[in-house]
């Protein structure tokens, strides 16, 4: 039997007529995992509250560009994505080098939300997770936060959805390497 | 155990409130198009505390010495503002006494005579420039 995950009711059409209400209801719904995002990208709290707020403020100017209603989760994602990197030329780090990820045949994996981790492994999963370059953690963190699809990760990040697939395979595949190691 | 989902959300569900906080004052300025105040970068927040801090340390170390101080400044204001400008008279009179100016008419003459000059009238001291209104200009032309 096909299940079909059922889409969350967003109140986008009353944000675009303007309603503060709706646009509450939407960001009270995305802050937690916009800054879990953020966060775990650029490791700093204020600069993570700084990127999640500019986010929220483009979302409203800009609601006009969302074409889709359902698409209002990675559209958001999308804008804090493009803050990150704003943020880090304006700081001059190097971003190209940890685009060069080789693409390879993939085999099919299990879902990484399916992993389990202990309590005591905890720490080391998050500081696993750190350790992945950029752009993979930036793919298994959207997939890990939003369960955002392929195509919807490669319109978050703008890389292609190749890319994104390879990226989650060697991501998966580091942490799949922790979670045999800890059984 | 949990999901990576559940370990990422517990690790940062203190930032919540902030998060709230942020959102509150997010929706109420951009709705009332009101512009937000977004919070500083960790740059000029460093610039800031560096300001700061500088004036802190040298205003707080004597923190009477310095409100001493601002007492003395009001105090020469207000002795300033309430005492009558007396530029004006002090400088209508006559720096010199009138008998240094009655020597100095004497020797005048004295050189006149021996240098053999015509006694010249006795000038007039020129008179201040007061400027008047143009419809008194007018009539002292017409009396001429």
């Amino acid at each position: 039997m096909l299940v079909v995950a059922e889409r969350e009711q967003l109140p986008v059409p009353q944000a675009r007529a303007g309603e503060p209400a709706a646009w509450d209801t939407l960001f009270k719904r995305y802050q937690l995992p916009l800054y879990v995002y953020v966060f775990e990208l650029v490791h700093d709290e204020q600069a993570s509250l700084d990127v999640v707020q500019e986010t929220f403020i483009n979302a409203v100017r800009h609601i006009g560009s969302l074409r889709d209603d359902e698409k209002f989760g990675s559209w958001l994602f999308g804008i804090a994505h493009q803050k990150c990197i704003q943020r880090w030329r304006r700081l001059g780090r190097e971003i190209n080098a940890l685009e060069e990820i080789a693409e390879r045949p993939l085999e099919v994996e299990a879902d990484p939300r399916e992993l389990l981790i202990r309590q005591e492994r905890e720490a080391e999963f998050m500081s696993l997770l750190n350790q992945l370059p950029l752009p993979q953690r930036s793919v298994l963190l959207l997939h890990f936060v939003e369960d955002f699809s392929l195509e919807e990760i490669a319109g978050i990040t703008g890389a292609p959805p190749g890319t994104v697939k390879s990226r989650l395979h060697y991501a998966k595949r580091a942490l799949r390497k922790l979670v045999e190691e800890k059984t | 155990m949990k999901t990576p989902r559940e370990i990422l959300f517990a690790r940062h569900c203190s930032a919540e409130p902030k998060l709230d906080a942020l959102r509150e004052e997010t929706v109420a300025a951009v709705c009332d198009r009101r512009p937000v105040k977004t919070k500083p970068s960790a740059v000029t927040d460093r610039r800031y505390n560096r300001r700061i801090s500088f004036w802190r340390e040298l205003i707080l170390p004597r923190p009477r010495a310095w409100a001493g101080l601002a007492t003395v400044w009001v105090v020469i204001l207000a002795l300033r503002f309430s005492t009558p400008d007396q530029s004006h008279s002090v400088a209508s009179k006559s720096s010199m006494p009138p008998e240094v100016i009655a020597e100095l008419q004497q020797q005048k003459h004295l050189y006149t005579e021996l240098a053999g000059i015509p006694k010249l009238p006795d000038m007039k001291p020129a008179k201040p420039f007061r400027p008047r209104p143009r419809s008194a200009r007018r009539s002292e032309i017409f009396a001429v």
